[in-house]
């Protein structure tokens, strides 16, 4: 198992995003539900590594607006909603003022809580499920259908921030191998123009 | 100068609520070449953190030490702090000199270190000694709160050596013009390889300001130096050796090589970036609107541009440029001369001496803000704690792209006005090696892998996103267009956050021929408390951090605070005047 901090943890996961060929606003928005989720010790590597793993769509799902709510469905075998087609659903609930969200088919129903949870904040308020649960109960065991309402918004945040987090050995090596294809091989220009290239710091 | 009176600005942190206040326009303060004349001052984070351990009552000891003859082992240095225990461990390394570099790739140095949370016990000790000297290649847990490096200064370390050797102190000629036994190459903090996570370090009371820890690191780092030379002294010179005499040890600061891995902080953390502008602009601000001085505070403000006299006198850099650059600062400085009673005896004495400094560049500019700042803290002091700041960009998927627009006619005007097609414009691009990670700065029509470039190129997303948005009309949300153009996400967000945290983004296009890394690194460094800019390239400059500052030993003074634009002397006393 890798035991990373969370901020480590983070910025792989930015990296690998980006590295699977994702643009920075949407790998800043994974990112900060995977820190978030991560506050409170849920663990959604394997989701993570899944995603990266996953060829990027090139069409994302349009939002549905019926009767106040937000539809998002793809129930395909091989299809499902993906983390763009929630992020997509979100910005059309706050958008259109919807005071209800149902996701069905999420490929990755962890993270996409984490998602959601990040866009809570006055005055859009925040997501909850009809026994008012909050997004931290609801992400440990999220399902591939969410069926939230959005209500006022009240802080959802660990009482205190742990100091590390445990996952899986495999996803993290993938989220590795996906985070070094943002960085630029190496040449012998690069590294003499680098900063610092060619001076004496024996002075 | 263009100002504003903007509300949104200063409802953008709830720390700091003077609607009343007329800050200076971001069009101004946000270019690159106002960041690059940033002058630390009395909010700085060293500054601040000097205040506190001072308040505290802080004091250091040492709780281990194991270093050889020739200096090389460890020493714990342990210091309590709001009723707790940290401690640098410090591993000090035999290092041949052709492996002695300031860069990142580097893969020894002369010293390595960790702050430590609480007294290391000896397996900690030694469980950390093969990591710690291997930095970014280490493995890590939550005790361990920042990371650092440092190499020493070959000449003066050697000097200093020598002479407490022979029961002499050193050459304060020579202190004054490097100013630092070694040099930190990098600082590492907020859970970097897997040390302890900032979220995590800011529930201990006492470090939840930004970058207190390693702040706290660095101010030890300083006492280790201390503690080696003497160390190395006296088993050399034996019996005649002296130790450094305080106001030797006042001189010397830690210094550091800072290259480009600190401006994509800037810009990777923008709203914790617009907090520290907000605070040092308010500061001022609350100053440019004081009536009057009172007489004694005329008399701290008249030793007070001397000492500034002296200290840039003592500037000296090798950087053509730069050093044209001082040479005026002097020659201005010393025009006001004469002029200054009158300004400081007259009404708005701070809006008098900024409006003659505003005239005669950024440069005075920001010295004179760090100048008026520094002694009326019933004005500034407690606007430190306002420097962090939790929320980050937010996006606004309600807004319509009419407001969108307006939001970049108004935020934008120089990524507006920039010819786009020019080569000119589009001629770096900011990128990190595979080689150990290095942060780089890469030839746009020379050099490959700019496909992988940092997302800096405002002016070219801006352009992107209006040219996608003239298939929609101004009434369409932004949700519409993200639905459509999901990758125009970052820079939507960059414009929206603006509207709030008007000096979240720098003023000036950070990929054209012209960009200075080194105002970025400059502007960031001013806000540690860094001095004596000493650039090596645009793109690269040593600094001193602490020179002036009271060692562990001084903290309990009550001018424990009074050490800004210090100037080095070789009286062994705290006498900071010109002499």
């Amino acid at each position: 198992m890798a035991d990373l901090s969370i901020n480590q943890l983070a910025s792989e996961t930015r990296k690998a995003v980006l590295g699977a060929g994702y643009s920075f606003g949407i790998a800043d928005d994974i990112a900060r539900a995977v820190q978030w989720l991560a506050g409170f010790s849920i663990i959604a590597s394997d989701e993570l590594a899944e995603f990266v793993k996953t060829p990027r769509k090139a069409y994302g799902k349009m939002p549905i607006m019926q009767d106040g709510a937000i539809l998002m469905a793809d129930e395909g075998a091989d299809k499902g909603l993906d983390l763009c087609d929630v992020m997509a659903a979100i910005d059309y609930c706050e958008a259109y003022d919807m005071r209800h969200i149902h996701l069905v088919g999420l490929r990755y129903p962890m993270v996409s809580c984490g998602i959601l949870a990040m866009r809570a904040a006055p005055p859009f308020g925040q997501f909850f499920d009809s026994e008012g649960s909050m997004l931290s109960q609801i992400c440990r065991a999220a399902s591939s259908e969410l069926r939230l309402d959005v209500r006022d918004f009240v802080p959802d945040r660990p009482a205190n921030w742990p100091a590390r987090i445990v996952i899986d050995d495999g996803a993290y090596q993938v989220l590795k191998d996906f985070a070094w294809k943002t960085y630029v091989p190496s040449s012998e220009q690069s590294r003499t123009a680098g900063a610092g290239a060619g001076l004496n710091d024996n002075d | 100068m263009t100002e504003i009176s903007d509300s949104k600005i200063l409802a953008s942190t709830s720390c700091v609520q003077d609607s009343a206040l007329v800050l200076r326009a971001p069009q101004d303060v946000m270019r690159l070449e106002a960041l690059g004349a940033s002058f630390p001052h009395r909010l700085s984070f060293k500054r601040s953190l000097i205040r506190k351990l001072h308040d505290q009552g802080a004091k250091l000891r040492i709780t281990d030490h194991a270093l050889d003859d020739d200096g090389f082992g460890h020493v714990v240095l342990t210091i309590a702090f709001y009723g707790r225990d940290y401690s640098l461990i410090a591993y000090s390394r035999k290092l041949a000199d052709d492996q002695r570099t300031d860069r990142v790739i580097a893969t020894a140095w002369d010293a390595s270190f960790c702050l430590f949370d609480g007294i290391p016990e000896a397996k900690d000790i030694a469980f950390l000694a093969d990591e710690v000297t291997h930095q970014e290649a280490g493995i890590y847990h939550e005790k361990v709160m920042t990371l650092s490096r440092a190499n020493k200064s070959v000449r003066l370390f050697a000097h200093v050596i020598d002479a407490l050797s022979c029961g002499r102190q050193p050459d304060h000629k020579m202190i004054a013009q490097i100013g630092y036994l070694m040099r930190t190459t990098a600082v590492y903090g907020n859970g970097k390889f897997g040390i302890a996570d900032r979220d995590f370090i800011k529930q201990h009371d006492g470090l939840a300001g930004p970058f207190r820890a390693e702040m706290l690191t660095v101010f030890l780092i300083r006492e280790f130096t201390f503690y080696l030379v003497d160390h190395i002294a006296a088993i050399t010179g034996g019996t005649k050796a002296a130790t450094l005499s305080p106001s030797m040890r006042r001189n010397l600061g830690v210094g550091n090589s800072t290259g480009l891995g600190m401006a994509p902080f800037l810009i990777h953390h923008p709203n914790l970036f617009h907090s520290w502008i907000l605070v040092r602009e308010t500061a001022l601000a609350r100053c440019r609107t004081l009536s009057e001085l009172s007489a004694e505070e005329q008399a701290l403000y008249q030793k007070l541009y001397h000492r500034v006299a002296a200290h840039l006198a003592q500037w000296q850099v090798d950087d053509e440029g730069y050093q044209v650059t001082i040479a005026k600062l002097v020659a201005d400085w010393a025009s006001l001369g004469d002029a200054l009673e009158g300004y400081l005896g007259g009404k708005m004495p701070c809006e008098a001496l900024m409006k003659w400094a505003i005239s005669k560049g950024d440069d005075m500019a920001a010295l004179m803000a760090s100048f008026v700042m520094e002694y009326l803290p019933d004005l500034t002091d407690g606007l430190e704690d306002c420097m962090t700041q939790a929320r980050e960009p937010a996006l606004e998927p309600k807004m319509s792209l009419g407001q969108l627009k307006s939001l970049i006619s108004a935020n934008y005007q120089w990524a507006e006005s920039l010819d786009l097609s020019a080569k000119e414009n589009r001629a770096q691009f900011w990128y990190v090696s595979e080689e150990k990670l290095e942060p780089r700065l890469g030839n746009a029509h020379e050099e490959d892998g700019q496909t992988l470039e940092m997302p800096f190129a405002m002016a070219y997303y801006i352009a992107d996103l209006k040219k996608a948005m003239a298939d929609f009309n101004d009434d369409v949300l932004v949700a519409e267009l993200l639905m459509r153009h999901p990758d125009l996400r970052y820079i939507v967000r960059r414009i929206q956050n603006v509207a709030h945290f008007t000096y979240a983004e720098v003023h000036g296009n950070l990929v054209g021929a012209t960009c200075r890394p080194i105002d970025l690194l400059r502007c960031k460094l001013s806000f540690f408390g860094a001095s004596k800019f000493d650039p090596r390239s645009d793109r690269w400059t040593r600094i001193t951090l602490y020179q002036g500052a009271p060692t562990a030993a001084d903290l309990a003074d009550p001018m424990a605070d009074d050490w800004a634009f210090w100037v080095v002397s070789d009286a062994d006393n705290h006498d900071m005047s010109a002499s």
